[in-house]
């Protein structure tokens, strides 16, 4: 184990580290700027304010995206929110809030000085926004609507109905376009990187295929930016869109950029629950939703009533019980936890079994139909085209699902990875929700990172690279390119049996039984024991029809699937290794008597990253935790 | 309307297949059989697609990403309507309840000049990211705007902002267009001219005054 790991945290206080840093920060002069080539690989809310910020700064941009439309990027089906300090409520917000609360709520295990500064960018990601025209929900005399979200005891949350991620998303859309009719960024949709190309230690360029025509082409740069998103869809279902995957991110680490707290992933609870084998992904429902409504379950185990025959009395509101101070509104591990306990006991709801209710029958007598349907409209018919049920009369069924990962490549304060050149933005970073991602807090990170963060670093990593740009046909990229058509060329020889979309389910099966919402040391030993087996069949049962040279899905989803069936393996390791509960991660040998995370800070309190080495297992790096802002407390929401 | 009938269902499936955007393409026929009315339209593409590989033919192209109504991504024409017959439903939200059992569903790409082929039901979309490169934005610079409350802005009038930015951006409309009234790209025209409404309501957020 060695600790090579130095994230650069400015010195000095932690309300004076990012301004002292920008001061600090190496600057690119405006007419030197467009000698500089950025590469940005994914145009969500990150990639799409990088991509358009760094155009607007003069560097010459290219922004690759597997979608049709940058506009497509998963960030536009984000619902709830975006949170930010104002405190425009006046009910005791601050910088120093939204800080302890993310700190918190991530169980201590996220790097304070990145925190911080994500709380202190918020309020002009909100001014950014409204100065675009996102039209963010409003109070009648003019000024901004918030919400609560999760794991807060203040309002904070900014919102766009249950459509937040599509409207900041069409900002950030909006001044990408603006950069690529400028000629400043030059947009690649439809088109997928499937290897990083490193030249001498630094990360300087991609090999990519072209999703229409196949061809596989060679790209240079000075820096390459990866907002890729994250690995959700390793669990086959997930509330991920399909085309999700880890493939960018995973090349990086197969280059030697490290992969921190793999294991970290958030079950989010309010999603619909899963009605059969053939479903192909699962839907959220906000939790913006968990302001009016109220969980519950019935008190009787195997009561098949329907809920509205269910007395008040028999009824368990268990979020209410379990946690008074912040009730519907405790965070997402702990509510996922209780409703898999529930459902444990032989107390869930619906076919499955595997549901609870959530109950608007209150709110809706409260505040009258049309309010909630103003609040939560679009959500309420999304549910009843799905399930077909409606949600005005009966309670909703819900149930917890693959949603987010905390978990991503390792980042230094500069969001630069440890391979020097790459840096990673937005949730395919580690950066700043550690065990668990506070409600309408991704949002707010995939527009610092982009907005705010990197154009105040990038110049730090640029400013020493001047004239080291290599060209597209250097061998490395041959090389790399060529590492592309024989994996290509490997997927479509082996003509077997099983089918992609089998192979994948089988994967994710795999890793929600033994890695999923808890897990133990015994079941992640199986993991890492069945996940190189069912690698092997992969490689030698798998049927991928057509050809490389031209528009084929089953490839495109081979090459991902490739990627999760290794990138399992690592979660588990990651799993396994942290003895300990803390956030998303519950490890079922550690818990207090009353079924929370029980952490281990002597021993624990560390990001762990970790390096590929060949075809052994990774090697564990560790960047301890120091918390000087904060006190190591633990988490409770009693 | 939901279709009464049984929890699994048949379809006789016409699909439109076209190898790419240089030949031509034709209907094939497929069953597609055992299919549960709580799958949706795409998942049913996906029973009928895993049969196909099982069979050794290459599975049907399809557009599709989030598959929760929002990305635009999807972009079928069922039975002759773009996304099909439900009103302001998505292909990807439809679900196979609104199917009757032995039902024959045609499945084509969207139709329209601006939209050309790329594989079986596979459209290049490009030209709505053009209009919108065109104009179709509010220009401000990163790190320059001023507090968000510092403008106050009528409730009624970002509700109606709102309204108009849920676009979704999948081109059903140049679809539909195009196909009753405006063979000749029309569609796109009157597209351009709707983004350019929407831009301006999305503009309209910035104006002072209104409350």
């Amino acid at each position: 184990m060695t600790n090579g790991l130095d994230a650069h945290i400015p010195e000095g206080p932690i309300e004076k580290k990012w301004d002292q840093h920008k001061f600090e920060s190496k600057l690119i002069n405006p007419a030197n700027r467009r000698k500089y080539e950025i590469i940005i690989v994914g145009s969500g809310l990150a990639g799409a304010s990088a991509a358009a910020t760094l155009g607007e700064l003069g560097y010459r941009v290219k922004c690759f995206c597997y979608q049709d439309s940058p506009r497509r990027a998963h960030s536009i089906a984000a619902q709830g929110g975006i949170n930010a300090a104002k405190n425009y409520q006046n009910d005791g917000d601050s910088v120093q809030r939204l800080f302890y609360d993310t700190v918190k709520g991530g169980d201590f295990r996220s790097r304070e000085a990145n925190v911080y500064r994500l709380a202190q960018v918020s309020a002009g990601i909100i001014d950014q926004c409204v100065a675009q025209g996102v039209p963010f929900a409003r109070e009648y005399g003019g000024l901004l609507a918030n919400r609560s979200f999760g794991g807060a005891q203040v309002s904070r949350t900014f919102y766009a109905r249950g459509q937040t991620g599509q409207q900041l998303l069409l900002g950030a859309y909006g001044a990408l376009c603006k950069q690529i009719a400028e000629g400043n960024v030059e947009m690649y949709p439809r088109t997928e990187m499937l290897e990083l190309v490193v030249v001498d230690g630094h990360a300087k360029g991609i090999v990519a295929r072209n999703m229409v025509s196949g061809e596989i082409s060679s790209h240079a740069a000075d820096t390459v930016v990866l907002a890729t998103g994250g690995y959700g869809n390793v669990f086959y279902l997930s509330t991920n869109a399909k085309g999700c995957n880890v493939t960018a991110t995973y090349r990086a680490y197969k280059k030697g950029a490290y992969f921190a707290n793999p294991c970290y992933t958030q079950i989010h609870p309010t999603c619909i629950p899963v009605s059969g084998e053939y479903q192909s992904k699962l839907t959220l429902m906000s939790e913006s939703l968990r302001n009016d409504g109220r969980v519950w379950a019935p008190k009787m185990a195997g009561d098949k009533r329907a809920p509205g025959q269910i007395p008040e009395g028999e009824r368990d509101y268990y979020l209410e019980r379990k946690y008074p101070s912040f009730g519907n509104l405790a965070p997402r591990d702990i509510s996922s936890r209780a409703a898999k306990q529930v459902c444990d006991e032989g107390r869930g709801v619906g076919e499955t079994g595997l549901g609870v209710y959530l109950d608007f029958a209150d709110a809706i007598s409260r505040l009258g139909e049309h309010t909630i349907r103003e609040r939560y409209g679009n959500l309420f018919d999304m549910y009843h085209k799905i399930t077909n049920e409606d949600a005005y009369k009966l309670p909703m069924r819900i149930f917890p699902a693959v949603h987010y990962t905390m978990g991503g490549l390792w980042v230094d304060y500069n969001l630069m990875s440890n391979l020097p050149g790459l840096h990673v933005l937005g949730e395919a970073n580690f950066s700043d929700h550690g065990a668990n991602r506070l409600g309408a807090s991704a949002l707010m990170q995939g527009l610092a990172d982009g907005y705010f963060v990197l154009p105040g670093t990038i110049g730090n990593y640029l400013a020493t690279q001047t004239g080291k740009r290599p060209k597209a046909d250097a061998p490395e990229f041959k090389k790399a390119e060529e590492d592309v058509r024989n994996r290509t060329s490997r997927l479509l020889g082996i003509k077997g049996k099983r089918t992609v979309d089998h192979f994948h389910r089988e994967l994710g099966l795999l890793m929600w039984d033994k890695c999923g919402m808890t897990r133990n040391d015994a079941g992640l030993r199986e993991a890492l024991k069945r996940a190189p087996q069912l690698r092997e069949e992969f490689w030698e049962d798998v049927n991928v029809l057509g050809s490389g040279e031209e528009l084929n899905q089953s490839l495109e989803k081979a090459g991902r699937v490739a990627d999760f069936l290794e990138f399992g393996e690592l979660m588990c390791y990651d799993a396994l290794n942290r003895r300990e509960s803390c956030g998303g991660h519950f490890r079922e040998e550690f818990q207090t008597a009353d079924g929370e995370a029980k952490r281990n800070d002597e021993e624990y309190a560390y990001v762990a990253a970790w390096e590929c080495v060949g075809d052994g297992p990774p090697q564990l790096h560790k960047e301890p935790l120091e918390f000087e802002a904060v006190h190591l407390a633990t988490r409770s929401y009693k | 309307m939901i279709a009464p009938g049984p929890a699994k269902r048949n379809y006789k499936l016409r699909v439109w297949r076209q190898k790419n955007g240089e030949t031509a393409g034709r209907f094939a026929e497929y069953d597609a059989r055992d299919i549960p009315a709580d799958a949706s339209f795409l998942e049913m593409l996906d029973i009928v697609n895993e049969g196909l590989i099982a069979r050794n033919e290459e599975p049907v192209a399809f557009d599709h990403d989030c598959r929760e109504g929002i990305c635009g991504m999807c972009s079928l024409v069922i039975n002759g309507t773009p996304h099909g017959p439900n009103r302001a439903t998505t292909t990807c939200q439809l679900y196979m309840r609104h199917f009757a059992d032995g039902e024959t569903i045609v499945i084509e790409p969207f139709r329209a000049g601006a939209f050309p082929v790329l594989r079986d039901l596979i459209v290049n979309r490009s030209a709505l990211d053009r209009i919108q490169q065109a104009g179709g934005f509010v220009s401000v610079r990163t790190g320059a705007a001023q507090d968000a409350n510092s403008i106050p802005i009528s409730k009624p009038a970002a509700d109606k902002a709102m309204d108009a930015a849920a676009c979704i951006q999948c081109g059903a409309c140049v679809a539909e267009c195009e196909r009753d009234a405006f063979p000749s790209g029309a569609g796109v025209a009157f597209l351009a001219a709707a983004a350019r409404a929407a831009g301006a309501e999305r503009a309209g957020a910035g104006d002072a005054g209104e409350a």
